[in-house]
Order: structure tokens, then sequence, then C-alpha cells
């Protein structure tokens, strides 16, 4: 009887043992990220295609900037035909090949070789947009002399913008002035640190409509306005990508084994005139 | 004490048995002629194990004597004859089983109605007033109810056994019992609950046989025993489980834990092995590597989905209105379902059935009162209602929790430049409410209605104000920032329940249970002119709304004392709908889902090997109308006790879960989860199977435990918006990713049950892995992985004094780190910054540690019954910084980590009484 005892107590501890070796064993943690690398591409009809590759800036690295990477072999699939891009220095490649129209609808894929890996994406171009139309062609700003909050808004009637959406697409109106040089409605807003124009833009959206307030325009004269077709790759650029633990995740990009963007893009342009 | 205590009882056993000194033929057939050495304890296991005969004395007391003796072909008798003459002790066969129990001497019988120290322990029901009874009934069906002597209110689950057997059943829920094939009318029972004296009861032939009331007396004061037990229960006599993986906890005794501003029955669970203890913020059980989903809590029948009050910081439900708890950390039986990890089953109290009696709690947190109404012994009733305050507590854990000032979602809704007009209306409160009414339509049966409702408010909304008035034809603008989070449940159950016999009991279960979570972080501007007023509204704004409506049946048959039988039904509708739009246009998603669940169950239950082997075995069956499938889930478990003090068992079973709560990456504060039903496109039914073994050894003063488990978990939720599909239409709906994981570990439980001191330490190494296609091949840890986890509690009692302390260490979660930035410009001439990351979980936050202390006073007050009792605790108490999340900042191209941490030092006070 005592000798059963031990001998099921043996068991057990054996069976135990055995059980908490299963538990240690070494936890593999997959360090070596393999996305260094950074796709930049967008494809309007009808422009000349280009990409640029660069590495992205490790925390732990000496560099201050995005180091360019210009050893790279890229392809473009377009129509069952394949195409290779030069490097054109500082991390940009460009093809050269007036033959290459591309048009909305095209399917176009990219590969791109280098830094030991291969990356691969696809994209679609997206239609024009169609009967984008606005309900005025000028709009009459505030009188800002009497300061903004102070309240001397004279009309608060909003340009609608309207165009098709039957597929439920993104889109978005970025609105700049035609003459990069136009005055400023409000002296206030001075261009950016590195003097570019300041532009307005909202986020891409599913939707058919856009109502664009007075004080969304920064320029006197003619502004365009720019809607833009995007496929959901571009779109997804615009989300939070998180700043805590608990939310941070890695950006939304469509390339397999890279990250970046290589996307399709159509627009329309209407004039609206400031004043 | 405990020495004067069992020479009371053994003494007055003594009695009992005295007449049946008879020395069998069989055992003076056995011979010894061995030395022996060691103590009278191994010595008596020795003649035991050679003779085959049992010799049941206590450990405790026959330790201590050590003694050497070489029989000379001498019977058992003369050789315990022997012994008897040189050690204080007497003892007595049992013509019926065989047993020979071996008791110290005791020059005096003990009185029962002595409230002497000695009594404080233990309960004794119909002692023997003469010192020779003979049984007149033999092999007979023992059945009635166990209450609460003070309060008559049933006790669930109390365990009871017929000393020298291996006989054993527990009370159901309401508290019916029934022992069949008591071998004879003069056995003793022992019952023992969690939060009562063990209470021993004297059967003789003049008791009746049927509907026999025993009333069990809560402990009291400077009892001895410990607070939550563990696996094996406070068994003193019998070291048999028929179910493991079980931990029980006493609401009564909650209050002698460090606690952090509330007594919280799901936090001290926390201090058990496999329970995580290292999420302050959630109240939820992270259970042996699962995920608070994955828990199913059942309060008095129907399913709470949401057990968080103020972020998780406390649970929903208020001990006040706490009967019992039990946690199933897996293995359960087929009786639950629909969960993949464990089952949190809560009985609510139904209130005192003598008298009205009430009480209330006070701490810088909240207030706490209820109120027990009787009427006529056959109805009683309580009502239970807790809110918080915004005291000094309050308001530090709702800082400390309140990260939506610094979340993002989206953009800004308002320029900053309105951020000078601001008023802030920052406010915040959680409630619940218990009510239960319980009306007894006969002596063996019961019909109760419990009600609950629960709710967290939270408002950080602020207002930039009226603007103008302008000129012109404008009139006015005006913007409204909300900030609104809204969640809580709400649950009602109307059960009918009857012993319709010795061998059977049904209950019928109607429940309703709602669970709401709704957020609205939006922006509203309004503009008036003479002539319009344009509403804008930007933002998001997140609903969830659950409803279960559910029917249950169980009946419960005995054949024999060894074998039972379970079984029942459950039908289930639920509804589940949830949206999440933005800009108040556009819809990511919107469901709105409803399907009925049909489930039966069998649940064999079968004692083997003269009680030794208990083997349960059962199937569930579940038909899902929304994936149009019937799931079958097997489940075995069986417990061996290879020794009166060792344990073995094992659990095995399938289980699956149609209603999962899918947690969003992509938002950091509010509602970081919602509850959708499963389908069977981009959210499956979702699998485990548990594979469970472990070993208890159990002394009446100690518990040693060890169990090792395996869970395999597939077609398991996660939703990110992280990856773009690659179509050209969009759908959020595949934002859904599906993929697997394991969870791994073994617990180890060190428990000190009797003494001044006691308390437990255990140590658990765990291990809970995922894989998702969308992050790649290889299995990353999960977000609740938890490596090593130390506990230790320790609860000392002097006097009216309860001094406690617990310490947690726990190994650091994982996280996924910032690795590099990198930039894109984008197609209107900006330029955008982002942020790489590691691979999913690969970076480790530190470890997590804390000390908690408490000290408990309890006093007299008023009158004759009322209680008071004055609390003191200190959490954290050497003020470790244990790190809950890291927040991320890039600046000039370096990533700076900013550690926010859980809860410092945190002193709190309380004053409860009860009458």
């Amino acid at each position: 009887m005592r000798y059963c005892k031990k001998r099921a107590i043996r068991r057990i501890i054996f069976f135990l043992t055995l059980a908490t070796c299963i538990s240690c064993e070494d936890e593999q943690i997959f360090e070596n990220y393999s996305k260094n690398i950074v796709v930049e591409s967008y494809l309007f009809p009808g422009n000349t295609i280009g990409v640029k590759v660069h590495r992205i800036l490790h925390f732990e690295s000496a560099d201050s900037a995005m180091q360019p990477v210009d050893t790279c072999q890229i392809m473009f699939t377009w129509k069952e035909k394949t195409y290779r891009l030069n490097p054109q220095g500082n991390g940009y490649y460009a093809l050269i090949d007036s033959s290459l129209r591309i048009r909305a609808g095209d399917t176009i894929k990219l590969q791109l070789f280098g830094e030991r890996i291969k990356i691969n994406s696809t994209t679609v171009i997206p239609s024009k947009p169609s009967n984008f139309k606005s309900s005025a062609t000028s709009i009459q700003m505030p009188d800002f002399s009497g300061g903004f909050n102070r309240g001397a808004f004279q009309n608060f009637e909003p340009i609608e913008f309207t165009w098709s959406n039957p597929d439920n697409s993104y889109y978005m109106i970025a609105v700049e002035p035609v003459d990069p040089s136009a005055k400023l409605i409000n002296p206030n807003d001075t261009a950016d640190n590195e003097g570019r124009i300041r532009v307005f833009r909202n986020e891409p959206a599913i939707s058919d409509n856009y109502h664009l307030q007075p004080f969304q325009f920064r320029y006197y004269g003619y502004n365009y306005v720019i809607l833009y077709h995007l496929n959901p790759e571009y779109a997804a650029l615009y989300k939070f990508t998180g700043n805590t633990s608990l939310n941070i995740k890695e950006p939304t990009s469509n390339l397999e084994n890279a990250l970046g963007i290589f996307t399709g893009i159509n627009a329309d342009t209407l004039k609206i005139y400031v004043y | 004490m405990q020495k004067k205590l069992f020479y009371g009882i053994t003494f007055s056993v003594f009695l009992f048995f005295g007449f049946t000194k008879l020395h069998s033929q069989n055992v003076n057939e056995i011979r010894f002629n061995k030395l022996y050495v060691g103590s009278l304890a191994q010595i008596f296991d020795s003649l035991s194990s050679a003779s085959g005969k049992k010799i049941i004395y206590d450990r405790g007391i026959f330790s201590s004597d050590r003694a050497m003796i070489r029989p000379s072909n001498e019977t058992l008798m003369q050789v315990l004859d022997g012994l008897s003459k040189t050690f204080r002790f007497t003892y007595l066969v049992d013509n019926v089983s065989g047993n020979i129990y071996v008791y110290a001497r005791q020059n005096e019988f003990v009185d029962v109605e002595d409230e002497s120290e000695t009594q404080s322990n233990i309960s004794v029901i119909n002692p023997r007033t003469q010192q020779s009874i003979s049984p007149a009934k033999y092999n007979y069906t023992f059945s009635g109810q166990i209450k609460d002597r003070t309060t008559g209110e049933a006790v669930p689950f109390a365990i009871i056994s017929i000393e020298g057997t291996n006989i054993k059943t527990n009370s159901n829920v309401d508290g019916y019992y029934s022992i069949i094939r008591v071998p004879n009318d003069t056995c003793t029972l022992i019952i023992s609950s969690v939060g009562y004296k063990l209470t021993r009861l004297y059967l003789s032939p003049d008791l009746p046989s049927n509907n026999y009331l025993i009333e069990l007396d809560p402990e009291v004061l400077n009892l001895k025993a410990v607070i939550v037990t563990a696996d094996k229960r406070n068994l003193v006599l019998s070291s048999t489980s028929d179910e493991t993986n079980l931990i029980k906890v006493s609401p009564k005794k909650l209050a002698e834990l460090p606690q952090v501003g509330e007594k919280d029955i799901l936090r001290s669970l926390q201090l058990m092995p496999g329970i995580s203890a290292s999420n302050e913020s959630s109240a939820g059980m992270y259970v042996r590597g699962g995920t608070p989903d994955q828990n199913l809590v059942l309060f008095d029948g129907f399913t709470i989905y949401h057990v968080d009050h103020l972020y998780g910081f406390f649970s929903t439900f208020n001990p006040n209105a706490v009967k019992d708890l039990s946690l199933y950390k897996g293995g359960f039986d087929a009786r639950y379902g629909g969960r993949l990890s464990s089952v949190c089953d809560i009985t609510g109290k139904d209130g005192n059935q003598k008298n009205i009696a009430g009480g209330g709690d006070i701490s810088l947190l909240s207030m706490n009162v209820f109120l027990e109404i009787p009427y006529k012994e056959k109805f009683s009733s309580i009502i239970a209602f807790r809110r918080s305050y915004q005291g000094a507590m309050y308001e530090k854990l709702f800082s400390k929790f309140n990260t939506s000032s610094t979340a993002q979602v989206g953009r800004a809704p308002v320029s900053n430049r309105f951020a000078e007009s601001f008023t802030s209306t920052v406010s915040s409160y959680f409630y619940d409410i218990n009510g239960k009414f319980t009306y007894r339509v006969s002596e063996q049966s019961n019909l109760t209605l419990s009600l609950y409702n629960g709710s967290d408010n939270l408002d950080n909304s602020n207002n930039p104000g009226m603007m103008g008035p302008g000129t012109g034809s404008f009139r006015g603008f005006n913007a409204q920032n909300n900030d609104l989070t809204k969640f809580g449940n709400t649950g009602a159950s109307l059960k009918f329940s009857k012993q319709w016999t010795d061998k059977l009991y049904i209950y019928n279960l109607l429940s309703f249970s709602n669970y709401i979570s709704n957020r609205d972080r939006t922006s509203q501007t309004t503009i008036e002119t003479d002539t319009s007023t344009n509403t804008f509204r930007t933002g998001t704004l997140e609903n969830n709304n659950l409803t279960d409506f559910s029917y249950k049946n169980d009946i419960s048959y005995k054949f024999s004392d060894r074998h039972s039988l379970e079984g029942g039904t459950q039908l289930t509708q639920l509804q589940v709908k949830y949206s999440y739009s933005d800009n108040d246009t556009s819809k990511f998603l919107d469901r709105d889902n409803k399907s009925l669940l049909a489930a039966y169950y069998l649940s064999d239950h079968l004692k083997l090997l003269n009680s030794r082997l208990l083997l349960t075995t059962g199937l569930r069956s579940t038909y899902y109308q929304l994936a149009g499938k019937v799931y079958f889930e097997p489940r075995f478990n069986l417990n061996y006790k290879i020794t009166d003090n060792i344990t073995l068992g094992g659990s095995w079973g399938h289980f699956f879960q149609f209603v999962n709560r899918v947690i969003r990456e992509d938002i950091s504060s509010g509602s970081r989860d919602f509850w959708i039903l499963s389908d069977t496109s981009h959210v499956p039914v979702s699998t485990a199977i548990h594979y469970i073994i472990g070993t208890q050894y159990e002394t009446p003063d100690f518990l040693l435990s060890v169990e090792a488990y395996y869970k395999d978990m597939k077609d398991i939720t996660e939703y990110t918006q992280r990856i773009v599909p690659a179509r050209r239409q969009v759908s959020y709906e595949e934002n859904f990713y599906i993929g697997k994981g394991y969870a791994r570990g073994i617990e180890f439980l060190i428990q000190r049950k009797t003494g001044i001191i006691n308390g437990w330490i255990s140590y658990t190494l765990g291990e809970a892995r995922n894989q998702f296609d969308v992050y790649g091949k290889n299995y990353f840890p999960a977000a609740q992985d938890v490596r090593h986890e130390f506990k230790m509690v320790g609860i000392y009692k002097y006097k009216n004094w309860v001094f406690s302390f617990d310490w947690i260490y726990a190994s650091g979660k994982p996280y996924t780190r910032p690795l590099g930035t990198y930039t894109l410009t984008m197609i209107d001439g900006n330029e955008q910054s982002y942020v790489a990351v590691s691979a999913k979980n690969s970076g480790r936050l530190p470890a997590y540690h804390r000390l908690d202390l408490s000290a408990t006073y309890d006093f007299p007050l008023f009158n004759r019954g009322a209680k008071g009792s004055l609390g003191f605790s200190i959490f954290n108490l050497y003020n470790r910084k244990n790190v809950w999340y890291k927040e991320f900042q890039v600046i000039e191209g370096i990533a700076v980590e900013n550690n926010v941490s859980y809860l410092g030092i945190t002193p709190n006070l309380s004053f409860s009484i009860k009458f």
C-alpha cells in the first residue's frame, strides 16, 4: 500500500515536471523586423511614373534623415507588359517610356527587388470624378477687421460641391491658390515654416458632396478646388496609428514587405473666385 | 484551544461509540511482529496499512508524540492497547464500517451548550444525551435544507459528509441536500461551508429523515480559518473534491483582505493562482491566459456581459448583495456553455428570513446601503444600492484612469483657436442596485425574482460657448465638444425551483440581460443666420447594445449515493447591435444580428472504487441559428483520491463561444471593446479545448496544490484597421481578423488554513500566445501574457482585529514598440510622419509588484446584534510605479517613451455597520 502510494506520487511528480518543462520552452520573439523600406508612389493618369524608395529612420541610428535606396530593381507590370524603372538618384526611380500611358481602370503591379527582399503591390487607377459641380463660382469673404472672435461674419453660406459616387469610393477635397503669391485672407495665417503654400484639405471620406465654408479658404483670388478620387489604401494613411503601447499599430500599407504607399489617383478641378 | 476542541468533540463521539468497543474477529486475526518507530500518527498509518483497517485520528494531535514498539505476535487491538497505556488515547471499533477511531483522552464530557472558546470553531446539532444508542435504520436517505441560523437564508454548495466514510454530497444552489444510503441513523454528519462554522450533526433514530433543516452558524470573530479557500475548499475531515479547478469566495469575510476603497469580490479572486492580478484597469478576470470575455459571469442565472466600474478598477458586484461565488478556472462541466475559458457563478443573497436587517458602508469612494425585509417567514427580500461620490479617493482614481484628454481619435474636431473659450464639465459616477425577492411556496420550493441594474457615466465634454451676436444676417455660432461614455448592465431572472423528492430537483429560470455601451466623441457646430441654421457634426459615435432573453431548465436526479445525473435545456435569444460611425455620415460598422441558441446538456456523475474515483462525463449540444449548425461539446472530469490526503484530478473538454467581445486596437480610452455575435464569415464561432491535470495534498492544516493546463483556441477574432484590404471596394467588415492561440501553464499553491496566522503562497508559470495571419505566420505573445506570477497573502487575527497583507509580483506584459520613423509626402503636398513599429508585442513592460496592507476592527454597536467595522488599508505601500502603458512621442527623430503608471500608494478608510 505504502509502495503504491510512493509510486503514485512519483508518477505525479514526473508528469508535473514534464508539464513544467513544456511550459518553460523558450519564447521566440521575432525582433528582426523586416519592413525597413519605405516606398512612395502616386500614379496619376497621364503623368510620369515615379517611385521613391527610402529606409526608415531607426531611432537608434546616427542618421538625421531617411536614407535613399538607389540600388533597387523596380519593375512595373501594365497590361501584361513589364517595364523597368531607372534610378534617378536620391532614391527616386522613373520610367522614361512614352508608350506607357496609364488610364483610369488600369491595374498596375509593382515589383521591387533590393535590400535582400522582394516587395510587391498592386493598385488600380480610379476613374475621373464625374459630375463634379459647385453651387457657386465665387464667394465673398467675411470682414476680419474686427477680429475673428468678435464675430463679424457677413455671410455664412457655404459653397456646396457635389459629384457622383455610385460605388462608395473615397474622395478628398483640396483647395490651393492658382497664383502662389496670392494674398492671404487672414494676415496672421502665415505660410508654414518651410515656406510652402498653405492649402486646405479635408480627410478622405466616402461621400458625394462637401460644404466648403468661407473660413476654409485661405487666399483671395482664384483658387483651385481639386476633387481627388482615391483608393482605400490612400484613405487609410489618414488613420490614427496610436501613440501609446495600448493602441500603437503599424501604419497602413498596401505593400507586401514594405511600408509606404503605392496607389492610383484621379482628380478633377474647379476654380472658385474668392473676394 | 484546538486540542481542547478536539478533546471535546472526540469524547462526545467516544460516548456514542463506547458501547461498540468490540474486538471483532477479523481485526484480531491480524498479528504484528515488526518494529515501528515514529510519531503516533506514523505508527497508526503503518498499522492501518498493514491491517487494511482504516484508523481515523486527528493528525494534529498525534503527530507530536513519538514511540518505538516491537509487538510480539500481537493483534491490532493488543498493539493499540499497549500504546494507549503510554499515551493518552483510547480507541473504538465501528462494527458497521470496521473503522477504528482513535481519540485523545479527556476527563470531561463537553457541554455543547457551553459558549466557551472551544465552541467558537464548531457547532454541534443534536448532541448525544445518552452514552449508548442503537441504530434503527440502515442505508436510508437523509434529506432537507441547509440554512443560515441567524438569517434563515439557504446556504448553497455546502459540503455534507458522513464521518468515517467517503460518502459526501453538496447542497444545491437553494440549499437542498440529499444523502442516499446513509449507513445508519447513528452516523455523524459533518457540514462545512465557507464563512460558516464547521457543524457536526449526530443522527439519531428520532430525527426525521427528510425535510430536515440544518442550521449553520456564521463564523464569528477570532475564528481561525482562511477566507478564500483554494481548490479543495475548507474541508477539515475530508479531502475529497468533486470538482477540480474550483475557487470559492465567502463575501462575508471579504473585508479581511486588503482592499482599495471597496470590498470587491472579483478583485479578491485575483489573489488566487491562475488569475492575473496585474490588471488594475480591469475587474474582468484573465483566467489561465484567457480574456475577460471568455469568462461566463452569471448572477442569479442571468449573464453579466461587462463587469467593470470606474475603468475597471472595481467590479459591478456589490458584496452586500452576494451570498456565494464559485469560479471554475477551466474544464467546467456540461452545465455551463458559451465561453472558452472559465465560469464565474454568483448567487445573490436572499435576504434575512427572520428579522429586518440592514447595513451600510462608506468609504472614500462610495456609499453603500442595503436592507433586508422578511414577511411572515414565507417571503424575504433584499435591496442593495451603491453609488460613487466624487471624494478624494474617487478623484484620484478617476484622474488616473481617465485618459480621454490625451487620447486621439481621428483629427481634432475644432480648431485650437477656439480653445481659449472652452468650459469643461468633467463629471462621472457609477452606481448599481440589486433587488431580490424570494417567496417560499413550500418547504421544498421557492420562487425568486432577482433584479440588477448598474451603470457608469463619464462626461468629459466641453463647450466653447456661443460667439456673437454677429453682424448682418449672421446671428450666432455655437460649438459643443462631446466626450460622453455610458456603459452598464441590466439583468433580471425569475426562478422556480423545487426539490420534488429526495432524489429529484428541478428548476426553471427565465432571464433577461442587457448590456449597453455608448460612446460619443463628436463636435457639433451650429451656425445660425437670418435665413438658415446649419449644424455640422464631426467625430465618432459608437453604440453597442446586447440583449439576451433566456429560458433555462435544469433537472438533477440521484440514482444512488454514487451515481447522479444532471440534465437541462437552455434557449437564448440574442440580439447584438453595434454601430461605429464617423462624421455622422460614414458608418464604418453597422451590425445588427439576432440568433437563437438552443442547447441541452447531460452530465453524469459516477463514483467508483469505494467512492475514491469520481468520473463526470458530460455532453453539451448547442444549435446556433446564425451559423445553422449544431456544436457538440464533450466534457470529461475525473478526481481520484489516491490516499486520504492526496487527490489526482484531470479535465478535458470542448468549448464554443458564440458571442464575442472584440478588442479595438485603434483607441486607448473609453470602451475599447464591443460585443458582437459570431457569424459564418467575418467573425467565426471560436472554440477551445482544455487539458488540465493536477494533484492536491491536504491535511487539516495545509493544502498543497499543483495544476497544469493547456488551452488550445481557434477562430479567435481581433478587430483592427491596420491593414487595407487589397480591394477596390472598401469594407470595414474586413477589418476583423481571425487567428488562433494557446495558453498553458502550471500553478502551485501552498495554503495554511488554520492557525493565528493563515494565508497562502502561490506561483503561476504561464504563457498565452496567438497567431494571426495578418501579423505574420509566427505566434506572438498575447496582450494578457504573463510569464511569472507570485502571490502571497497573510491574515492575522487578534481579538477584534484582523490584519492582513498581500504581495504580488507579476512579470511584465508584452507591448508593441516603436522602432523608427518615416515620412510620406501626401498628394496635396503636406508631409506626414509615421512611426514604424516592432513585431507585435515583442517588447515587455517592467515587472509589476506591490504590497497592500489592511487592518479591520470590529465592534458591537448601539444595541445587541448590531456590529460596526472600521477598516484602514494601504494599497501599494511602497509606492511602486507599476507601468500601465507607455506613451510615445517622436521629437526630432528620437522616440521618447513616457511611462504611464497605475496607482501609487493609496490609503483608504472605510466604515461599515450591520444590524
